[in-house]
């Protein structure tokens, strides 16, 4: 009866991690059915969540394959799960880049303007995936360890964040300006991440996290002022 | 020191993220003085938000204190799960109520089918409480290992039943209304639903990280709702109109005709008689203090005639109940589509005289 103990070979830590992104998953889907209304404007601000919701449900479910292959013995389970981790890091950066780009246009700083300078703002994203591709040549990020087949991480992982975090502080630069509480949820998502990363060996909780931050940027808009009173 | 065994990591994580998920949300309320709002939605929201939080406690403590080595005992064993079944019934009993009130919006029909509303939870509460005694439902061995009976999953699946009832009454509300804007049962009853099963195949508690989600997703439904009341008159307020405005220019909305209601002194009674006697597929928009629009979609004009005199019929039925109070003079005019007008032209016309009235 019970399902999961018969999958004995995924260790306790990677089935919290599947549990994690599962729940990640079903907070993205509320979200995008809670805030369906909205997008029928059509607005760019709302096309940006929405393409940064559908990349999060795909990361949370490439890093539940990634759950279930970490630690397997067979080659090809190995191989995948190192390819799914350059997939996962992939988007997690597109990801912020877009919420970074989604709070541009709602602060209305100019970034968001035209194609040229949208392209501009998410350079610092394109150059952090090429990096990414060219771990699979050097593991300097991350690699599959050849004895455990676990995911292991490399010499320069912390590199991995600097894109994230610089896009993080962005967001906050300009989302201060329009809506300052919004800096809460940034700290929040952070601190809660690095605090499960610190006590949880191994746990992936990126896209729970991520998920969270989502759900609580759409409730602090939901309860802004809707439009200004001398608009109606 | 506290040690906590592998065995027991996964609900313990999972029950400290729905706390966390609902503390951001406790914040969230302050900080949007959504709390400061007393009707019966919020109530039972808050509520709502109480008991899957004293679930996540339950639920955590038990996987937490299993692994303490404080000695075992049948009763003082089973006071834990008997607390994380008990507020489950509770959460359950709390979102039935929540979604029949937030689907009609009728204190009346909440309060008229009440006992029918709490009946599963209290028959499963009772056998909860008498499980404490004597192990019906669910026992706890020395190694601190829950085991269950066949009545166990028999009152857990009136529990899923239970917890799906709002679903059938979504879906009966909107055969007969149509959808219902900023709100939908599916995006709580999926995860909650799915956490649950999982609880029972996997010995996990992971119901209260469903709970949390559902939740978390009914605050922003909420939250988008709350933006586009008017708290005084319980319909939607200007706000709405220019949403609807932008919805209309996109083309993803349309409207043939505008029923205007217009009084001298705007009431409770103004407000309780267009609610009651007008039809629920329109949107209902006070557009300034003594002003609410119907936008109705196709009515046709004997419709529209009927439900001006509906309106009226139950004013002149309010005036002779209260002989004492001023008299409510309802003023109805009706506006149409024009031909070779596009909806989102319609809308904006609609719109403009709403700004300048």
């Amino acid at each position: 009866m019970r399902f999961l103990e018969k999958l004995s070979y995924i260790s306790e830590m990677n089935r919290l991690s599947l549990m994690f992104n599962l729940a990640a998953v079903f907070i993205v889907f509320g979200i995008i059915w809670q805030t369906g209304i909205y997008r029928k404007r059509g607005r760019l601000e709302d096309k940006l969540f929405f393409s940064a919701e559908i990349l999060l449900i795909a990361m949370a479910m490439i890093d539940m394959i990634g759950s279930v292959l970490n630690g397997q013995g067979a080659p090809a389970a190995a191989t995948m799960n190192h390819m799914i981790n350059h997939v996962f890091f992939i988007l997690f950066v597109l990801i912020c880049g877009l919420l970074a780009l989604f709070f541009a246009q709602r602060a209305k700083c100019g970034y968001e303007s035209n194609r040229q300078t949208r392209i501009l703002f998410m350079l610092p994203a394109f150059a952090e995936i090429a990096a990414i591709l060219t771990n699979s040549f050097t593991g300097s990020f991350f690699y599959i360890d050849s004895e455990t087949k676990a995911y292991t991480i490399g010499p320069l992982y912390g590199l991995l964040y600097i894109v994230p975090v610089f896009y993080a502080i962005l967001s906050i630069i300009m989302s201060s300006k329009s809506n300052p509480g919004s800096i809460w949820f940034f700290l929040l998502i952070i601190v809660v991440r690095m605090l499960l990363g610190l006590t949880s060996n191994g746990v992936s909780s990126t896209p729970v996290c991520l998920a969270i931050g989502l759900a609580y940027i759409q409730i602090h808009i939901a309860l802004e002022p809707f439009y200004e009173e001398d608009e109606i | 020191m506290i040690t906590i065994a592998e065995r027991s990591l996964p609900t313990v994580y999972a029950d400290g993220l729905s706390l966390l998920l609902l503390l951001g949300l406790f914040a969230l309320s302050f900080k949007s003085r959504t709390n400061r709002k007393r009707d019966l939605e919020t109530v039972l929201f808050c509520l709502l938000g109480a008991a899957v939080a004293l679930n996540a406690v339950f639920s955590g403590l038990f996987y937490i204190l299993r692994d303490q080595s404080l000695g075992w005992s049948p009763f003082l064993s089973r006071l834990l799960p008997t607390l994380d079944e008990l507020s489950a019934t509770f959460v359950l009993a709390v979102w039935v109520f929540y979604a029949e009130y937030r689907i009609y919006g009728s204190r009346q029909r909440l309060l008229r089918f009440r006992y029918i509303l709490a009946l599963p939870a209290v028959v499963v509460a009772a056998f909860t409480i008498i499980n404490l005694f004597t192990g019906w439902m669910f026992a706890v061995d020395e190694n601190m290992l829950l085991h269950y009976t066949p009545l166990y999953f028999i009152l857990e699946a009136v529990e899923y039943l239970y917890g799906l009832m709002p679903l059938v009454d979504e879906l009966l509300y909107t055969r007969r209304f149509g959808k219902l804007h900023f709100f939908s049962v599916i995006p709580v009853v999926v995860p909650v639903t799915v956490a649950s099963l999982f609880t029972i195949v996997s010995g996990y508690s992971l119901s209260p990280l469903g709970f949390s989600i559902g939740v978390l997703l009914l605050f922003l439904s909420y939250a988008s709702k709350w933006r586009f009341d008017d708290h005084e008159s319980g319909l939607y307020n200007r706000h709405f109109l220019k949403f609807i405005l932008e919805l209309a220019l996109a083309g993803k909305i349309e409207y043939k005709n505008v029923i205007i209601f217009q009084t001298d002194h705007a009431s409770k009674a103004f407000f309780d008689i267009l609610k009651t006697e007008l039809p629920r597929e329109g949107e209902l928009i006070r557009t300034d203090k003594n002003t609410v629009m119907l936008f109705s979609g196709n009515s046709t004009p004997a419709a529209l005639s009927v439900f001006s005199s509906l309106v009226q019929d139950a004013a002149d039925e309010y005036n002779d109940n209260h002989p004492d109070e001023n008299a409510l003079d309802i003023i109805v005019s009706t506006r149409r589509r024009r031909k070779n007008e596009s909806s989102a032209e319609f809308v904006k016309r609609m719109y403009r005289a709403a700004a300048f009235a």
